[in-house]
């Protein structure tokens, strides 16, 4: 019996380990640089998938020595962690500006001065994003796209409750205050709420930020070298109150107060709320929401009384910490190629092509949205191209589109610590909204001194 | 009242029940029982049918409790838009393996501590109690370590199920229902097969597994159960779209909002009970008797 | 200076512990050899190898990683790697934050909730449906019938059922019966009973059917002569059942104390830790550090301390349990 107990225990021993030797993959050694990019599209959507394949192989064809692969992982701040300590991130990896202070800090990104140098992406970009970029004079990401924050509308509720001029436009407001009237208006004449803004994941902070700039709120300051905390002022109080107000006098927001910013899209995307504040219309409304593409309309956000400022925004391509200089180097050529560059080469245009007309196949609103802030130093070149091949596949109103106003002040996001300054304002956003008794001022300094004493009593500027 | 007549256990006798003011507590009783059951019980149906609400009734305000539309297809729908049976079939073969391991090497275990009762079995009971009050707040970054790079082995459990797998060998409180349930089988039992001539495996298998069926189904199905639950590790290790399992989709919707409308995500969170429910509406016998088979000994 | 000197007495500390948990180790092994420290037999050996499945399992994914944990709350972290010693710093970081107390106070209060809200409804349920001679299968299935649904999916049905306004299912039934809409999870202070009732929904079916299984080896007798010596109903359940039902319940009472006080998932998944931290728990603060925040060495430290108060409740038990003998 126990010398079968022993043989029987043995060969499970085994049994198991060998089922776990076969998991290591092969790699195989074909002479050619190996990538990964992100962002490839998910199963969901093949014909994405394909697009994005296409341009691989096209990719390739030009590049021969160059083997890339398309990794469905979208950058999201819960799985990166693991992701990057196991290796397992892709070689080239897709993120938000708001990320870029955490990881280059962290180490997550590898140092592409050369490489970026020797393709002339050190001169390239506009001054403030190449900045952002930098950490000590070395080139850690290459910016993708850039965006400032508007107002998207919805044209049917604006509709429904008569604020549209002849043309079918909507009468947007031009400050917050009007934007609270109209509010008031679309509450009273469809039920639906006026006006939406997220408390959750951080998210209510990155919107909130545009309100308090233009009411003259500011949230740090550097002294001698260190920063500081100094967010208890009028400008942030008085934008706290147009939100404390909006709840409680006039009513006008969605009675769900934890909203993140999907919930927002969702509210919009399915008729219940009028305004929100927005990088711009989001795919999902179509796609997921089955909104009609005419019932989007995307305008600059309200003025206040410091004047009209938009955040900036934008996404960032970083390469894994620990990839060779080939790899970089590939990546880089990758990039080029897919059209981040001061002219828009064949390829890029095949690309983009593609790309709009599987937007418009998707009842996508198609529009060239001006020139938004520029990214390239040539972009106005480069702007007239891309609009000329805009304008083949524009399927909707163009008088909907007005995200860009000359009086627009566009302001980076707070240098330090940003996500953790967004957590603490989405905790007073969501106080203030559900506590009608809420001592707003008593908040914010509060929450001005723990800030301090969390985050920057030790903090040093690197 | 024939019912009463026949109570055999219990505090209130059947003789008590036969006092006018002990039936009215007795209903009391039932009547409390009744409104918890329905409070258990009608969340889950309200979710079958309100998920398949068409989408209009679904967004409408004010929202309708009883559903005035409903729509199956929607089921459908939301299986070939997100590819559901891909998922679900990952879930389970996570759970069909966590099962198998699970109960060679808790059953295992469990036996040896039971009947073979080697030297140095009090120590490890001892170790057992300890562990099974063990929180785990500190161990998920070990764990993740160790499944992108196993100690000794340096193997990579990224998009592997393995990890799960092996990762159900380890529990100490089946270990021990296994433990109290081999106890339990008579020794008289085992002698009279002794003296029929039956070899010490013969015991094993002729007498031992026969009896240890509603314990293994038992454990089977708190195994699948909790495996079916699990999102957290599968969300960092499972990567690849093709392995990912459906409460890892759930989460992962929640956290980063895919793009899903709230009534198609409704029907996701509805089809992941399903399984769960089948199994239980299969074997409820099994899992009423097979904690008592615990309970008595905790 | 002070960080070397941290650093002899944490090694110290650490190699003082390994000797004697190593001695101690040993001594409860041994005490299964009879009191007598001999060599294990063969028999023994092929027996123990029959349990290396087991002990494999248990090693390496309950006891290895918690020990693994521990120790790096101790060092400084990059990403999930050490990279040095820290000493106390961790911990001097995460308490000193100013979220602290009030999570500390928040995880507490959950349990508290789920002792209040949680711990008594299932003595009291299994207690008197084990005297139902109606239906009481069905309702037994029917109340355990939570107990399957994903824990998932129950915080999203909850999620569902408290929605504030007129979306909201509860507020529809309160509606429906000419009440008032609540804002149920966006009340600060009903936000931590309200996920407690969420989680006692889902758990207490299974519960109860412990209990009932306890209250089965009750001996009938025992009412029977306490009835005849003239104690009523409420008597007879304070002096028969309830005495009866203390070691179990013991072991659910501390049970609970150890899952309430590591919640984490469900206040992330219904109001992730809002309004305004007010149900941030010590768990799901330690998940944000991580994940959000990429500090690794602040998640863990938390994790730590959480550990180190659930170690102490469970030395406790154990001392309680001893003096109860169930085993």
């Amino acid at each position: 019996m126990k010398k079968i107990a022993l043989i029987l225990a043995m060969t499970m021993s085994a049994g198991m380990f060998a089922g776990c030797g076969q998991t290591a993959k092969e790699v195989t050694d074909d002479g050619k640089i190996h990538i990964t990019v992100s962002d490839f599209p998910t199963n969901a959507n093949p014909d994405a998938q394909e697009l994005q394949q296409s341009e691989f192989d096209r990719f390739m064809e030009a590049n021969p020595d160059v083997a890339v692969e398309g990794d469905q992982y979208a950058y999201s701040v819960d799985t990166f962690l693991p992701l990057v300590n196991s290796g397992k991130i892709p070689t080239l990896y897709k993120t938000w500006f708001t990320e870029i202070d955490k990881i280059i800090d962290s180490g997550y990104a590898a140092d592409i001065t050369a490489a970026a140098t020797k393709y002339g992406y050190d001169e390239m970009f506009e001054d403030n994003i190449a900045d952002l970029m930098k950490k000590d004079g070395k080139i850690y990401g290459i910016p993708n796209s850039v965006y400032t924050m508007g107002l998207d509308v919805n044209r049917k509720l604006f509709e429904e409750a008569g604020l549209l001029d002849e043309n079918g436009v909507p009468i947007v407001p031009q400050t917050w205050d009007e934007l609270v009237q109209t509010a008031v208006t679309i509450k009273q004449k469809t039920g639906k709420a006026g006006f939406a803004i997220p408390t959750t994941q951080n998210y209510g902070g990155w919107n909130f930020m545009n309100i308090a700039w233009s009411y003259g709120g500011n949230f740090m300051e550097v002294r001698d070298g260190k920063p500081y905390a100094i967010f208890n002022n009028e400008g942030v109080i008085k934008a706290f109150e147009l939100i404390y107000d909006m709840k409680w006098k006039y009513n006008v927001l969605p009675e769900n107060t934890f909203l993140s910013a999907v919930n927002v899209q969702e509210l919009f995307g399915t008729y219940n709320s009028a305004m929100n504040i927005a990088s711009s219309p989001a795919g999902a409304l179509t796609a997921t929401y089955k909104m009609s593409k005419d019932d989007i309309a995307h305008f600059a956000s309200p003025a206040g009384p410091a004047g009209r400022y938009a955040l900036l925004g934008g996404e960032v391509w970083f390469i894994k910490p620990d990839a060779t200089e080939e790899e970089i180097d590939a990546c880089l050529r990758y990039l080029k190629f897919k059209g981040i560059d001061n002219v828009i080469t064949e390829s890029a245009e095949k690309s983009l092509r593609e790309s709009l007309a599987s937007k418009v196949e998707d009842e996508y609103p198609v529009i060239s949205q001006g020139m938004g802030y520029p990214m390239y130093k040539l972009d106005g070149e480069r702007q007239k191209q891309i609009n000329k091949i805009y304008a083949d596949y524009q399927n909707v109103n163009p008088d909907l589109y007005n995200a860009v106003t000359d009086d627009m002040i566009i302001r980076a996001e707070e240098p330090y610590k940003a996500q953790e300054l967004y957590k603490v304002i989405d905790g007073i956003l969501q106080e203030i909204l559900v506590n009608k008794n809420a001592d707003i001022p008593a908040l914010v300094a509060q929450a001005e001194k723990d800030f301090q004493h969390n985050h920057f009593d030790n903090y040093e500027i690197k | 009242m024939k019912a009463f007549a026949k109570k055999s256990n219990g505090i209130i006798s059947s003789i008590e029940l036969k006092n006018r003011k002990t039936q009215i507590l007795y209903w009391c009783m039932f009547l409390i029982c009744l409104v918890l059951a329905l409070i258990c019980f009608l969340p889950v149906i309200w979710i079958m049918f309100s998920s398949l609400k068409d989408i209009s009734e679904f967004y409408s305000s004010p929202p309708t409790i009883i559903p005035k539309t409903f729509q199956p297809e929607k089921i459908l729908i939301a299986w070939k838009q997100l590819k559901l049976g891909s998922y679900l079939r990952n879930t389970l073969i996570i759970a069909a393996g966590r099962i198998i391991f699970c109960i060679v090497g808790t059953g295992l275990a469990g036996y040896v501590l039971s009947r073979l009762k080697p030297k140095g079995t009090g120590g490890m009971m001892r170790i057992l109690l300890w562990s099974m009050m063990l929180p785990g707040s500190v161990s998920l970054v070990a764990g993740y370590l160790q499944a992108v790079d196993f100690p000794y082995l340096h193997i990579n459990f990224t998009n592997n199920f393995t990890y799960f797998w092996l990762g159900a060998l380890g529990n100490a409180y089946y270990t021990l229902l296994f433990k109290s349930f081999f106890d339990s089988i008579s020794e008289s039992l085992v002698e009279a097969a002794k003296i029929d001539g039956c070899q010490e495996l013969g015991i094993f298998f002729k007498i031992i597994m026969p009896l240890s069926i509603p314990i293994v189904v038992v454990i089977g199905i708190f195994t699948f159960n909790d495996s079916w639950s699990d999102f957290l590790m599968p969300y960092l290790l499972l990567k690849d779209e093709s392995l990912k399992t459906i409460s890892q989709l759930i989460f992962s919707i929640k956290m980063s909002g895919s793009q899903v409308s709230q009534d198609i995500y409704l029907v996701m969170v509805m089809m992941s009970m399903i399984p769960p429910l089948i199994i239980f509406l299969i074997f409820n016998k099994h899992i009423m008797n097979g904690i008592n088979i615990g309970g008595v000994k905790g | 200076m002070l960080k070397t000197l941290q650093h002899t007495l944490f090694r110290r500390f650490t190699d003082n512990y390994i000797k004697k948990g190593t001695k101690m180790f040993k001594r409860n092994f041994n005490r299964g050899l009879n009191k007598s420290p001999v060599r294990l037999k063969k028999v023994d050996m092929a027996a123990w190898i029959l349990c290396v499945p087991f002990i494999f399992g248990l090693y390496f994914f309950q006891i290895r990683p918690i020990i693994i944990g521990l120790s790096y709350s101790f060092c400084e972290m990059k990403g999930f790697s050490p990279i040095g010693f820290a000493g106390l710093d961790n911990f001097i970081s995460v308490i000193r934050d100013t979220a602290f107390i009030k999570t500390l106070i928040n995880t507490v209060m959950y349990t508290v909730w789920s002792l209040v809200i949680g711990f008594w409804v299932p003595i009291f349920v299994a207690v008197i449906v084990n005297e139902l001679v109606h239906f009481r299968g069905t309702l037994k299935v029917m109340m355990y019938l939570p107990c399957i649904v994903p824990s998932l999916a129950a915080s999203l049905i909850w999620y569902f059922f408290y929605q504030p306004g007129q979306a909201g299912v509860l507020n529809q039934v309160i509606l429906l019966f000419g009440g008032e809409p609540q804002v149920w999870l966006q009340d600060k202070n009903l936000v931590i009973p309200l996920i407690i009732i969420s989680m006692t929904w889902r758990g207490f079916g299974s519960t109860v059917v412990f209990y009932l299984a306890a209250l089965q080896g009750i001996n009938q007798e025992l009412y029977e002569a306490a009835r005849i010596d003239g104690a009523g109903i409420i008597k007879r359940a304070k002096t028969i059942t309830l005495p009866h039902l203390a070691p179990i319940a013991l072991l659910m009472f501390v049970k609970q104390i150890i899952g309430i006080f590591q919640i984490q998932s469900e206040p992330m998944l219904m109001t992730g830790g809002g309004p305004n931290g007010a149900s941030l728990s010590l768990n799901l603060q330690s998940y944000y550090y991580m994940f959000n925040y990429f500090q690794t060495e602040r998640a863990l430290a938390l994790g730590t301390i959480t550990f180190a108060i659930l170690m102490i409740t469970n030395i406790f038990y154990f001392r309680i349990e001893k003096k109860l003998e169930i085993y």
